[in-house]
């Protein structure tokens, strides 16, 4: 009989999730209660987070093929998004999906897709400074 | 160490590939600045010290850098430590062009001193690898420039240094184009990670003190310095575990090379030209050699190296004597394969799990001494009837089939007994040495008289071992010969 634990969101829902894909988050194995709140995790990143855990609790073997592309595709979301799960799967300490989140995030930064401050307000005059830095490391 | 998508750096600050956009000068109202600063800050929104830290290690230098200067709070974690910075000209040999090839040098030189500079502005405090792939070209740069930022780096902690500096001609004999490694590097105390690679180690003026480094990994290099150099740079280094000799060469008045650590595991010596290779590791478990150069004389493992496990030896071309550990208690997988073998000197205490497989081809002299552990008053299990090391003695003794000599050294008389094979194994099994043409043994220090019958046992099992070889077997007590048997 393996046990339930409830997940809060900051905007109080509350996710059920079975032990199995509970425990992949350490924050939760050290938990003392089944009852967890995540702050600053709204319902919308908390439940996406869930259903990582839910996926890879269920597939024993994590180097399957499957499993490597539905990862590809869960990471491929809005840099905004992307951000957000970082921060909770971090708060929950899980740690392959932490890893999975930042090389996404290093390969966007790599393949220049990153959005940054130039980038989306190309009229957007920076600062002085920070254009002249730019400039002079060839940038 | 980092990882390999780390090398496709756009290293080359050409001036083609600025991206300096022409902004809208519109003068903006103090507000919009406010406002577009916040935009900063949403875009790169705010995330755990420890994640940023992490993305630095996954992305290229340039990039990481220029992420400093876009979001204050990357800009923060990267001066506390960034955990790398990595510059790599990406090599020149297929650029044919002279002018261009000598701008695109200057180029990255000046890349990496601004990055750096730009380190130095953000006050970065820790650095945690530096790895530099260059090709040196001495007119274009000073070493004393390149020197700076090795200082630069060693100042900041650095924990693992890669660098690479290739001379602009790999053929060119003369050794001032080689750039020579600063003092900085060998005294950097933090340092557990050093890969050095076709640049030239100087004679050195001070202490060489790496008190932390665990790898070493030399490729290519020279080795420009005395004798007693060789010795004070493993004493340097009182923690090192793994190191990495490879295409080392060595300034003639260093040929005869000695590895003395007391922390060393692993050694791995390949195509290293030198005439003589001394090894005297107390911890050292395991030993990889591989040579293909004529002029090597001698390779041996001093009795110091008692913990041997694992030992690999390939020496092509040269005439060698092999000396192997003394007083290696744990059980030592050995292969030996050099052709030109001259001299093979093997002292132990034969454990049944001995595995050595020696290739070699006449003529050979095979010097084996068996010794006895006097601590020990108890025969060892397997020395006892049922006696069950016989087929791993006799497959010992085969590798020195391909000897002319062989003389078997055998230090106890307790040892005498174990190594003389029973009747009914002789006539089940094929004798070990067919083609030995000499056998001596020599056995020592007798606790009573042998009886005739033991003694008997013991020649007859001898001469079964060898049996068209001449042979002498000799009895010693204490240094004193008791009595000699020869016969044909």
């Amino acid at each position: 009989m393996s046990r339930v634990f409830k997940l809060k969101s900051s905007d109080n829902e509350t996710f059920e999730v079975e032990e199995a894909a509970a425990l992949l988050s350490e924050t939760i194995k050290s938990s003392s209660s089944t009852e967890i709140t995540v702050p600053n995790v709204k319902a919308e990143i908390l439940g996406k987070v869930v259903e990582w855990c839910n996926k890879h609790a269920e597939s024993e073997d994590t180097k399957d093929q499957l499993i490597k592309e539905w990862d590809a595709e869960f990471v491929s979301v809005d840099q905004h998004v992307l951000f957000k799960l970082i921060t909770a799967a971090d708060y929950l300490q899980i740690k392959e999906l932490v890893d999975q989140l930042t090389q996404r995030v290093g390969d966007m930064i790599k393949a220049k897709t990153l959005k940054t401050v130039e980038m989306t307000y190309p009229t957007f005059n920076v600062e002085r400074e920070v254009q002249e830095e730019l400039k002079s490391l060839g940038f | 160490m980092a990882p390999s998508t780390r090398r496709q750096i756009c290293s080359n600050a050409n001036p083609n590939n600025k991206r300096v956009k022409k902004q809208d000068q519109t003068k903006e109202g103090q507000e919009q600045v406010d406002r577009n600063a916040m935009a900063v800050d949403t875009l790169l929104p705010h995330l755990p010290d420890l994640i940023v830290h992490k993305i630095f290690r996954l992305i290229p230098t340039k990039l990481a850098i220029r992420s400093t200067i876009v979001s204050k709070q990357w800009a923060s974690v990267w001066s506390l430590g960034a955990p790398l910075l990595d510059f790599d000209d990406e090599g020149d040999s297929t650029d044919h062009d002279g002018d261009n090839l000598v701008r695109r040098k200057l180029l990255f030189i000046d890349f990496v001193e601004s990055c750096l500079k730009h380190c130095e502005k953000k006050k970065l405090l820790e650095l945690d690898s530096f790895r530099l792939r260059m090709r040196y070209d001495s007119e274009l740069i000073g070493a004393t420039r390149i020197d700076k930022w090795f200082s630069f780096v060693v100042d900041r902690c650095v924990k693992e240094l890669d660098i690479s500096i290739q001379r602009k001609d790999d053929n060119d004999p003369a050794e001032s184009t080689y750039y020579c490694i600063p003092h900085t590097i060998l005294n950097a105390q933090f340092l557990t990670s050093l890969n050095l690679e076709h640049v030239r180690i100087p004679e050195s003026t001070g202490l060489i003190s790496l008190p932390s480094l665990k790898t070493m990994s030399l490729t290519a290099v020279l080795f420009d310095c005395q004798m007693n150099w060789n010795k004070s740079l493993w004493m340097g280094c009182p923690s090192i575990e793994h190191l990495s000799l490879v295409s080392c060469s060595f300034s003639s008045l260093v040929w005869h090379i000695t590895v003395k650590n007391s922390s060393l595991k692993f050694l791995q010596v390949m195509y290293c030209k030198c005439k003589s290779f001394l090894v005297e590791a107390e911890n050292l478990e395991s030993f990889i050699f591989t040579s293909e150069f004529s002029q090597l004389e001698y390779i041996g493992l001093l009795s110091e190296c008692v913990r041997l496990k694992y030992i690999s030896v390939y020496a092509q071309h040269a005439k060698i004597i092999f000396e192997m550990p003394r007083t290696c208690r744990d059980n030592v997988k050995a292969t030996i394969d050099i052709p030109n073998l001259r001299g093979f000197r093997y002292e132990g205490y034969l454990l049944p799990n001995d595995v050595i497989s020696l290739k070699a081809r006449n003529p050979l002299a095979a010097i084996i001494k068996l010794n006895w552990d006097d601590e020990e008053e108890v025969l060892e299990p397997t020395f006892l009837p049922p006696w069950t090391h016989f087929p791993t003695w006799r497959y010992f003794l085969q590798n020195f089939d391909c000897c002319n000599k062989v003389e078997l050294d055998i230090r106890h008389d307790a040892i005498a007994e174990a190594i003389t094979f029973p009747e009914n194994f002789r006539q089940t099994f094929s004798p070990p040495l067919p083609n030995v043409k000499y056998l001596k043994v020599l056995i020592v220090r007798l606790r009573c008289p042998q009886t005739v019958a033991r003694v008997s046992a013991l020649t007859d099992s001898l001469r079964w071992m060898a049996p068209y070889a001449l042979f002498t077997l000799t009895f010693w007590d204490y240094g004193e010969a008791e009595s000699s048997e020869e016969d044909e």
